[in-house]
């Protein structure tokens, strides 16, 4: 699975370089911003960088080239789900530290905060790829980009919804009182139960694609 | 031992369906399958390899279930496709660096020895490659992880005819080794020809024939004569013809023709031709 993975690292280089530049961008604007939308921008950016690799593999036909190889079809589908942690994590340590400084530069750093903030991120990550990646191995990229938008679309109303719930308790850590502490372990527990369901069921579309 | 061995092979699809397909290939031997577009040559291919799941029937490679061990097969297996399919942005490297963690028996010196004698840049991104390079950058992949079996789809299409000529060397070579073997296939006959030990004809997904090519050319000729003089020959003697207002033109089967006649040799392409014509 390290061909495939070295593969795609490759390709990330040269087609993503542009999403790298833009959440650095909005990563920075998070710093002296206090907005959701600055701050999950670059986990969105990566969540995407999957989708679009699937996409330049269909066009290159690498797609199908792939199962001459000696890679399972289990490894041809989990390699993705790696590049979606991979980034993902990145783009959270990047989001981590953005807004660490954030509330250090404001006077208002709370540890107690930061760390419910890193556990929420990626369960904000992980649902685009969740269910854009078994649509995209079952349809393929032209089709599987309609729940993109989908998916897209709900969470843009679910960043607007707390965005607004974060200004009317003055800013982003007044989100968080109204947050059971139970309520972020469970949140936590959805996000991976949903990732893990998504890989199983990409790994069972893809078994049954033929190339 | 049989590098290849197909029984009793089934594939439907809504307008196409390989039937009934049996097929077998010696170690040491190359076999060329020759079929129209849309013949099942290619979907045979990808069955054997495990990219398109069969119906029903075996495919063993050296004796293995090709599905139960496919990732064990695939690692003594080079395959080039019609379409080599690098990511566009990758280089001749980049891709030895990917094929080094892909096989376990990747050889980078022979890889590069490829690249040499096949004039392929090392550095320059997949996608400014012309068809011809593409194939041949598929080539020297396949050949460079010490494959024992070749199976090579349109693999000389693209070629101009001295890297044609070349290329079917390097196959020719690749099966002095008794262990190696080759599948494949290919509108230009002229080039199985020049390289198969054994032909099969494949028309609508059927097999018309599987034979050994220098049995086909001792057993099969070619005869020039008028419609009638071709209908008192015994019906099983002929295998294909063409009819045109200068007369017939058929493939008849040389000992089933009374010694009087005078039979020519043929080729294989004609050979193909006219039973295609002769199945439809």
């Amino acid at each position: 699975m390290k061909g495939l993975l070295l593969k795609d690292l490759y390709m990330t280089v040269k087609y993503c370089r542009a999403y790298f530049f833009i959440a650095i961008v909005f990563a920075l604007a998070s710093v002296w911003g206090n907005s959701w939308f600055f701050l999950a921008y670059p986990i969105i950016m990566a969540s995407v960088i999957p989708v679009n690799l699937i996409s330049y593999d269909e066009k290159s036909k690498w797609s199908v080239y792939v199962g001459t190889f000696p890679y399972s079809k289990k490894e041809i589908v989990s390699v993705k789900y790696i590049i979606t942690l991979i980034f993902l994590g990145l783009a959270i340590l990047l989001s981590g530290i953005t807004q660490t400084v954030h509330m250090l530069i404001q006077g208002t750093f709370d540890l107690e905060f930061l760390i419910v903030l890193l556990v929420l991120l990626p369960v904000v990550g992980v649902i685009c790829p969740s269910f854009m990646l078994p649509a995209i191995f079952k349809y393929g990229v032209e089709k599987g980009r309609l729940v993109f938008y989908g998916v897209m679309i709900f969470l843009c109303a679910l960043l607007a919804v707390l965005g607004a719930i974060g200004s009317v308790n003055d800013g982003l850590p007044g989100l968080f009182p109204s947050l059971q502490l139970w309520i972020v372990p469970l949140i936590l527990g959805i996000g991976v139960v949903l990732l893990i369901s998504s890989w199983l069921l990409s790994i069972r579309f893809y078994s049954t694609k033929e190339g | 031992m049989n590098a290849l061995e197909i029984k009793n092979l089934c594939k439907s699809y809504v307008d196409f369906s390989l039937d009934q397909f049996n097929l077998t290939l010696p170690s040491g031997c190359i076999m060329g399958l020759i079929g129209e577009n849309g013949a099942g040559k290619s979907t045979t291919i990808k069955l054997i390899l495990d990219m398109v799941n069969k119906d029903s029937g075996s495919i063993r490679i050296w004796g293995k279930d090709h599905q139960e061990n496919s990732r064990e097969l695939k690692e003594d297996i080079g395959v080039v496709l019609d379409d080599v399919g690098f990511p566009e942005c990758l280089t001749a490297k980049q891709i030895s660096n990917i094929m080094r963690y892909t096989y376990r028996s990747w050889d980078d010196r022979t890889y590069r020895k490829y690249l040499k004698n096949l004039s392929l840049p090392v550095d320059k991104p997949f996608k400014e490659f012309s068809r011809g390079m593409r194939m041949k950058l598929g080539i020297a992949v396949a050949m460079s992880h010490n494959p024992k079996l070749l199976i090579l789809d349109e693999a000389t299409s693209g070629l101009d005819p001295v890297v044609r000529d070349e290329v079917l060397d390097l196959f020719s070579e690749f099966t002095r080794d008794e262990s190696h073997s080759i599948l494949i296939s290919s509108h230009i006959v002229s080039d199985l020809e020049k390289i198969c030990d054994y032909i099969a004809f494949l028309h609508q997904g059927k097999l018309l024939l599987c034979e050994e090519k220098d049995r086909l050319l001792e057993e099969y000729g070619v005869i020039h004569c008028t419609a009638e003089q071709l209908k008192t020959l015994n019906a099983g003697a002929v295998k294909g013809k063409k009819q045109s207002p200068y007369g017939v033109e058929a493939i008849v089967a040389r000992n089933a023709v009374p010694s009087s006649w005078n039979v020519s040799p043929l080729d294989i392409e004609q050979l193909f031709v006219l039973m295609v014509k002769e199945a439809r």
